[in-house]
C-alpha cells in the first residue's frame, strides 16, 4: 500500500478548527449523561459542563497563544527553547505515554461496547485489532489527510446525533428539568471534575498550531473548536435528562446510545436507528483514536527525527495492541481510564499555564519575531 | 505487474478471514419474539417462586398476506418454560425451539395479577428485561387477570398476533377514550427508582379481551394494591390533563347526556404551608360537544347550555374526587403525581416529608383536594333536540 501523496502536508485553520471537536468528543460521549446525573441533581450537570468547557477553552486558547509565537516549529523545539531541553524531553515523553495509553482506551472502549451490542459472540481481540489496523493505516499515511478525515466525518456525526435527539423530542418531559439549581456546591466541584474526563483533547492545539499553514484567525477558530464539544455535550445532557430524568440517568449505563434505542416512529425503519447511531459513534471514536496515535506519533518523531513517521507508528501499533488487551474487567478499563483523563487534565493544565508564564516572562517568542 | 499481481494475491486472502463471523444468524433461523407473559405456579417458597414464562414467536408465513392466504395456520408458536431465572428460561427456548430466539422485537409483556400482587416479585421480574441490552425500553407493561399466558392465545380475525393486538388496542383505547396511555418499562423503571406509585393497564379475558380497568401499584409497598374500575381510569386521566379524546356521561334533570372532550387544560397548584394539611387546588378547564342527549330541552338557548355546562363542571368535580378519596383512603397511592408539584415547586418542604408521603406519618392522607372545573360546550352537533 503506498501512501497517497497530497500536494501539501500543512494544514489549513478550518482543519484545526475541525480536529478539536473530533478528538475531544469520543467514548465518553456515550456514558457521559450517567456521570453527572450521579454527581448532580435533577437538570443542574450543564453548569458543570459548560463551566469546565469554558476552562478548558481559555486553556486552549492560551495554548495557541504560546504555539503561535514560535511559527513553523515544532512542539518539542519551542517547548526545549523555554523550558531547557532536557525537562522538555521529559514532559514530551509523559504526553507521549498519555497520548498512547488514551487512543488504546478509546480502542478498548469501541470493542467492549460493540461487544456487548453488535457482536456477542465475537472475541474482543479480534474487534479491537481490527479497529487497531483501521486506526494506524489512517494514522501511518498523511497527516493531512486524515485532518481532512476530520473535516469529513464530524458534520456527519453532530447531523445524526442531532436527528436522533428530533425524533426523541415527543418523550421529553419538561417536569424532568424541574426544580433548577437545587445541587449543592459540592456537587457542582465533582460535576465539573467529572466533566474534566470529556474535554481532555483539547491540548491538541499545542502540537498542531505550528503546522498550521498561514494563521490569520487562529484564536477565532479554537474557540469556534472548542465550543462545538461543549455545545453537543449539553445538548445529549439535556435531551437524556428531559426523557428519562435524573434517577433513571444515573441507572442507565450508555444513557447517550439509549436514547437511539428509545426513538419510536411508525414505519419501522426508524426503530432501528440505534445501528446508525452505532456507525457515526464508531466514527466519532476512530477520529479520536487517530488523532491521539498521531499526536503520538508526532511528538517521537519530534524528538528522534531520523525516524520515518510510518515506521513509528508500525511499532507503536504491537504496544498499543497489547495496552488495550492488558485490563481483564470493565471495571479496570474504568479505573484505567479515569486516572489516565485525570492526571492528564491537571498535568496539561499545568504545563500550558507554566509555558504561557515562562514565554510572557521570558520574552522568548516576541523577540524572535521581531529579529 | 508484478505490483498488481501480489495486491490480488493479498485481497484473495482476505477472503478467507472474512468468511469468519461469529455471529452470523441468518434471518430464517431467527425466532422472532414478539410477547412474553410471567404466571405464577408455585409461591410455597416465598423468595424464589416457581414462574411460568411464555414467548411468543412469530411464524412468517402464517399471515395473511396479499400472496399468501395465511388462512388455517397459526401465525404464532408459544413456547412456554417454568424456572426461576426469567432469562434462563428464554435461553431454554433455544432447546424446544428450532429458532435463535431474538428479543429486539418484543412489544408487549404480559404479568400475571398475581406475580404482581407478591411484593418486591415484579420489580425483580423487570431486572432482566432492563438489564438486556437487546431489549427495547419501549416495551409495554400489562396486567393480565387470572391467567396471562391465555391473553397471547387470543386472537381477533384481523390480527393474527395477540401481542400485536394488545398494543394496537391499548394505543387505540387511550387515544379515542381517554384511557390511560400505555406505560413502557422505561417508564416503570423510573416509577420503581423513584419510589412513585403507578397505574398499569389491567386487561380481563372474557369472550373479548378488554382494557377496562387499571392495576394500582404502591411505590414503597412495590406491589399491586387494587384496581381502579373505569370511571376511575377517565377521572385519572381528567386529573393529569392528558391531551387525548374523553367521552363523559352526565346527568341532567333526570336524563343523561354525553360529552366528548376534544380540549383539556388542567392546572395544579399545591399549597404546601401546612404540611399536615396539604391543599391541593386543581383547575379544570373543559372544553366539548354534546354527543348524544335523552333531554328534550332547547339546546339552542343560552341559559339551557349554561345550566348543562353547571351540571357537567358538577359531575367531573365529583367524579375526580371519589377517585381521589379512592387512592387516597383505600389504597394510599399518590399515583396523581402530586408528590411532583411538590418536588418540583416546594422543594424545601418536599426534603421533609418526602420519607413519610405515602407511608410512615403517610402526610398524603391528609391531604385536601378542591377541584374548579369549568365547562365550555362549543358545539350542540348537528340538531337541537330529537322528538
Amino acid at each position: 500500500m503506498n501512501p497517497f501523496p497530497y500536494s501539501d502536508e500543512a494544514i489549513s485553520e478550518n482543519e484545526l478548527m475541525f480536529a478539536i471537536p473530533s478528538t475531544i468528543m469520543g467514548v465518553s460521549i456515550l456514558s457521559l449523561p450517567r456521570k453527572l446525573a450521579l454527581d448532580t441533581l435533577y437538570s443542574d450537570g450543564w453548569i458543570s459542563l459548560l463551566l469546565a468547557g469554558v476552562f478548558f477553552a481559555i486553556l486552549a486558547v492560551i495554548g495557541t497563544k504560546v504555539a503561535s509565537k514560535f511559527p513553523n516549529q515544532s512542539y518539542f523545539s519551542y517547548a526545549s527553547t523555554l523550558v531547557t531541553k532536557p525537562v522538555a524531553i521529559g514532559i514530551v515523553i509523559i504526553q507521549i505515554i498519555l497520548f498512547i495509553g488514551l487512543s488504546a482506551f478509546s480502542i478498548r472502549s469501541l470493542a467492549y461496547i460493540s461487544q456487548q451490542y453488535l457482536f456477542e459472540h465475537t472475541p474482543m481481540e479480534v474487534i479491537s485489532l481490527s479497529f487497531l489496523l483501521v486506526v494506524v493505516y489512517a494514522v501511518s499515511g498523511s497527516r493531512a489527510g486524515l485532518f481532512r478525515l476530520n473535516v469529513m466525518f464530524l458534520p456527519i456525526i453532530l447531523i445524526v446525533t442531532i436527528i436522533i435527539a428530533v425524533f426523541n423530542i415527543t418523550w421529553i418531559d419538561l417536569k424532568n428539568f424541574l426544580p433548577l439549581f437545587k445541587t449543592d456546591m459540592k456537587g457542582y466541584i465533582k460535576g465539573f471534575q467529572t466533566s474534566f474526563e470529556v474535554y481532555i483533547g483539547y491540548s491538541i492545539v499545542l502540537f498542531y498550531v505550528g503546522l498550521v499553514n498561514k494563521p490569520k484567525k487562529l484564536t477565532k477558530k479554537v474557540i469556534v473548536g472548542m465550543s462545538i464539544p461543549i455545545i453537543s455535550y449539553i445538548f445529549i445532557f439535556f435531551v437524556t435528562i428531559g426523557i428519562y430524568g435524573n434517577m433513571v440517568t444515573a441507572n442507565i449505563e450508555l444513557p447517550s446510545l439509549g436514547l437511539a434505542k428509545r426513538v419510536d416512529i411508525p414505519g419501522g425503519i426508524f426503530e432501528r436507528i440505534d445501528t446508525i447511531f452505532f456507525t457515526i459513534w464508531t466514527m466519532a471514536i476512530f477520529n479520536t483514536a487517530s488523532m491521539l496515535l498521531d499526536v503520538a506519533v508526532l511528538l517521537i518523531t519530534s524528538i528522534f527525527k531520523q525516524i520515518k513517521k510510518r515506521i513509528v507508528t508500525f511499532i507503536l501499533a504491537p504496544i498499543i495492541y497489547y495496552l488495550v488487551m492488558l485490563p481483564q474487567e470493565i471495571h479496570q478499563v474504568q479505573t484505567a481510564s479515569i486516572l489516565l483523563s485525570q492526571f492528564m487534565a491537571y498535568f496539561t493544565m499545568v504545563l500550558i499555564v507554566s509555558l504561557f508564564v515562562i514565554a510572557s516572562i521570558r520574552g522568548v517568542g516576541k523577540n524572535e519575531k521581531k529579529s | 505487474m508484478k505490483k498488481n499481481r501480489n495486491c490480488f494475491l493479498g485481497i484473495c486472502s482476505l477472503l478467507l478471514i472474512l468468511t469468519g463471523c461469529w455471529d452470523v444468524v441468518n434471518i430464517e433461523d431467527r425466532g422472532f419474539i414478539i410477547g412474553n407473559s410471567i404466571d405464577l405456579v408455585d409461591s410455597a417458597n416465598s423468595d424464589q417462586p416457581e414462574l411460568l414464562v411464555t414467548n411468543q414467536i412469530v411464524i412468517g408465513s402464517g399471515i395473511p398476506s396479499a400472496a399468501n392466504e395465511g388462512g388455517d395456520k397459526k401465525a404464532f408458536i408459544n413456547f412456554k418454560t417454568t424456572g426461576k431465572s426469567i432469562y434462563k428460561m428464554e435461553e431454554e427456548i433455544a432447546t424446544i425451539s428450532n429458532n435463535t430466539p431474538f428479543y429486539e422485537h418484543l412489544t408487549t409483556l404480559i404479568v400475571s395479577e398475581k406475580v404482581a400482587e407478591k411484593e418486591r416479585l415484579f420489580t425483580n421480574l423487570l431486572d432482566t428485561y432492563l438489564r438486556n441490552v437487546n431489549l427495547r425500553r419501549g416495551i409495554q407493561v400489562v396486567i393480565a387477570k387470572n391467567e396471562a399466558n391465555k391473553v397471547l392465545e387470543y386472537t381477533t380475525p384481523d390480527f393474527p398476533l395477540p401481542a400485536m393486538h394488545i398494543e394496537e388496542m391499548l394505543e387505540r383505547g387511550s387515544r379515542e377514550t381517554g384511557l390511560l396511555s400505555p406505560t413502557t418499562l422505561g417508564d416503570i423503571e423510573e416509577y420503581q427508582l423513584n419510589n412513585n406509585s403507578y397505574v398499569l393497564p389491567y386487561l380481563e379475558l372474557k369472550d373479548v379481551l378488554s382494557y377496562q380497568a387499571g392495576a394500582v401499584f404502591h411505590g414503597p409497598k412495590d406491589k399491586m394494591v387494587g384496581l381502579f374500575n373505569m370511571d376511575d381510569m377517565l377521572a385519572l386521566s381528567l386529573f393529569r390533563g392528558e391531551k387525548t379524546t374523553k367521552i363523559i356521561e352526565a346527568p341532567f334533570k333526570d336524563n343523561t347526556f354525553t360529552l366528548q372532550i376534544n380540549r383539556l387544560n388542567s392546572t395544579l397548584n399545591v399549597d404546601s404551608s401546612d404540611i399536615s394539611a396539604i391543599k391541593i387546588n386543581l383547575t379544570l378547564e373543559v372544553e366539548g360537544i354534546i354527543k348524544e342527549t335523552f333531554m328534550t330541552e332547547d339546546l339552542s338557548s343560552q341559559k339551557v347550555v349554561e345550566s348543562v355546562q353547571d351540571e357537567m363542571s358538577k359531575e367531573i368535580s365529583k367524579r375526580i374526587k371519589e377517585t381521589f378519596t379512592k387512592a387516597q383512603k383505600e389504597f394510599g397511592t399518590d399515583v396523581f403525581r402530586i408528590w411532583q408539584e411538590l418536588e418540583t415547586k416546594h422543594y424545601e418542604k418536599w426534603q421533609k416529608i418526602k420519607d413519610n408521603w405515602e407511608e410512615g406519618e403517610y402526610y398524603f392522607k391528609d391531604a385536601q383536594l378542591i377541584v374548579d372545573v369549568v365547562t365550555e360546550i362549543y358545539s350542540i352537533g348537528a340538531i337541537n333536540r330529537t322528538r
